[in-house]
């Protein structure tokens, strides 16, 4: 695996806090004298943030699907399509 | 296998996922009458309930008490539906809001870029969500995505995560620039 994508593996480790407390202390050693390692840290960290809110997003449109056709939710779904009845 | 699910970044989400589910229906007629009233669709209204709903689930994976949700909920989209319209200075207004403190960071870029991955980015977004949030094992995940081996499996994660995160960082420095 190439040198960018083992540095992917170590920072998911180091997020995920699967490392053992010495390579933590080392990583965090390096965040702070490495400012471009510091970045790709935060910005693996906002990846994984995004993913979860994906998530999120992904059942929101699956909790809409159902009230649209579910029919034992016909009522509620009603009274929120009159709303928008001219 | 590395897995987001026992992760410290994850553990509240299964109950946090039954609160939405619990909420939605009253959430959602809610958050419509109000965008009805206010010149929207309902096309609208799912979109400003859905983002809403995201800074909901954000507000509680970092841990605040909320005791009245639809209200809590409408609060969000109220802001959300104002900054839609470009209507007032809602950064302020938003910062005023008993809904809103001022250490979320939730900003309507991120929003937006979560839209524009969920195209751009999807076939990755997908790939990442099953292995991190799915329920089967990489085995299982090997052959549904149709790689020859765990290790290929693995180096399309990384490369994925590479992908998402550039992505990331041009967003970010889009933003930058656009607020200097």
């Amino acid at each position: 695996m190439r040198t960018s994508l083992n540095e992917i593996r170590q920072i998911e480790a180091f997020l995920l806090k699967q490392m053992s407390p010495q390579e933590q202390l080392f990583t965090q050693a390096r965040m702070l004298i490495d400012p471009a390692f510091r970045q790709k840290v935060n910005l693996q960290r906002e990846v994984y943030t995004l993913l979860r809110r994906y998530q999120y997003r992904e059942e929101s449109e699956r909790m809409f699907w159902k009230l649209m056709n579910d029919p034992s939710r016909t009522v509620v779904r009603h009274r929120i399509l009159n709303l928008f009845k001219k | 296998m590395e897995s987001l699910a026992e992760s410290p970044l994850v553990q509240a989400r299964t109950g946090i996922r039954e609160r939405l589910g619990r909420v939605y229906d009253e959430g959602f007629y809610a958050v419509a009458r109000h965008v009805s009233r206010n010149g929207g669709s309902i096309d609208d209204a799912k979109d400003v309930y859905h983002d809403t709903l995201i800074i909901f689930s954000d507000h509680l994976e970092n841990g605040k008490e909320i005791e009245n949700e639809v209200a809590y909920i409408t609060g969000i989209a109220r802001h959300l539906w104002l900054e839609r319209r470009g209507v007032g200075s809602s950064e302020t207004a938003w910062r005023d809001d008993q809904y809103v403190q001022e250490e979320d960071d939730l900003k309507i870029n991120e929003l937006l870029l979560l839209k524009y991955l969920q195209h751009a980015g999807r076939k990755c977004m997908d790939l990442l969500s099953a292995f991190y949030f799915g329920n089967e094992g990489v085995q299982k995940l090997t052959q549904v995505f149709g790689f020859s081996s765990t290790h290929s499996a693995s180096v399309q994660k990384y490369k994925c995560i590479e992908k998402i995160r550039e992505m990331v960082k041009k967003n970010n420095t889009a933003y930058e620039d656009f607020l200097e």
